[in-house]
């Protein structure tokens, strides 16, 4: 069962365990992902995400070198936060902890699910140019668990 | 002149300084905000902002006692991405009225809302502020191009 909170008190509800894996496998959003760099300020990188409902996970891929790699190499607490821009505004956002996958036949497989979200087919050159970086270990898979849902849905009040 | 640095290096390429001002005045887009809070994690805070182009300064409003203005207390130096699909506090109730008035207007066309009001309300009453945020450097990508 997901731990869930209210993030905007006083205005709208919070979604529901089913409102939640609906909105973050049928909106097609990115996720923001906040890490703290070096000098101890906050980095925030916007990414492509699959959320597997079962196993109630976050999926990103990343450059082995990337930024975040390097700031989740000090302090391995992650933030996420998943928001529709438009009106009535709802979101997800949270703390979680991450693992760093690094085998390409699992990497290959998560990959093909986000690019098959964002890209509509595995052919498009994008697809195949992030594929061919997981194949190679230039890139590695994120696991985000997170430790909370902190929501708000501002259709509802 | 904006300090303008390439993002995504290998892929697209970054906006000029025009395309920033375009991007950050006609996309009506959330910003995200980043902040470290008390146990020294990241947090990030989606938030709708006005961007006084001119001086190249985005507005927020948020409660004053919010998780934001509370981790800025301790470690005044925020993050900013803004994407498609020391901030100074501003004591100024007047200026900060305007600034609202911006923001409606940009969000949801309507001064008249209830919840428009509520927040007029909340800054008259001094219960909410707004940061005016400084960008040190803008980090873009544009992969229409390549």
């Amino acid at each position: 069962m997901l731990k869930i909170l209210h993030g905007s008190p006083g205005s709208g509800t919070p979604l529901s365990e089913q409102d939640i894996k609906d909105f973050l496998t049928t909106k097609v959003l990115n996720v923001h992902l906040g890490t703290v760099d070096e000098n101890g300020h906050a980095n925030i990188h916007p990414a492509w995400y699959y959320y597997d409902d079962s196993k109630e996970k976050i999926y990103v891929e990343t450059g082995r070198h990337s930024k975040k790699m390097e700031n989740l190499s000090r302090n391995e607490t992650i933030y996420f936060c998943i928001d529709d821009p438009s009106p009535p505004y709802k979101g997800v956002r949270g703390k979680g902890s991450v693992e760093v996958h690094r085998d390409v036949n699992f990497n290959v497989l998560i990959a093909q699910k986000i690019h098959l979200r964002y890209l509509g087919n595995l052919e498009h050159p994008i697809a195949h140019e992030l594929e061919d970086a997981i194949k190679e270990g230039q890139s590695v898979i994120l696991e985000i668990s997170p430790k909370y849902y902190s929501t708000w849905d501002y259709s509802k009040q | 002149m904006l300090k303008i640095l390439n993002a995504s290096p290998g892929f697209g390429a970054p906006f000029s300084e025009q395309k920033i001002t375009d991007f950050l005045t006609t996309k009506v887009l959330m910003l995200h905000l980043g902040t470290v809070d008390e146990n020294g994690h990241a947090n990030i805070h989606p938030i709708g902002y006005y961007y006084d182009h001119p001086n190249n300064r985005f507005y927020v409003l948020t409660g004053r006692e919010s998780k934001k203005t509370h981790n800025l207390r301790k470690n005044e130096m925020v993050y900013f991405c803004i994407d498609d699909p020391n901030p100074p506090y501003k004591g100024d109730v007047d200026f900060n009225i305007g600034i609202w008035e911006k923001i409606m207007v940009r969000y949801s066309g309507n001064l008249e809302d209830p919840k428009a009001l509520a927040l007029r309300d909340e800054l008259k009453k001094g219960e909410s502020i707004v940061l005016e945020i400084s960008p040190k450097y803008f980090s873009t990508w544009d992969y229409s191009k390549q």
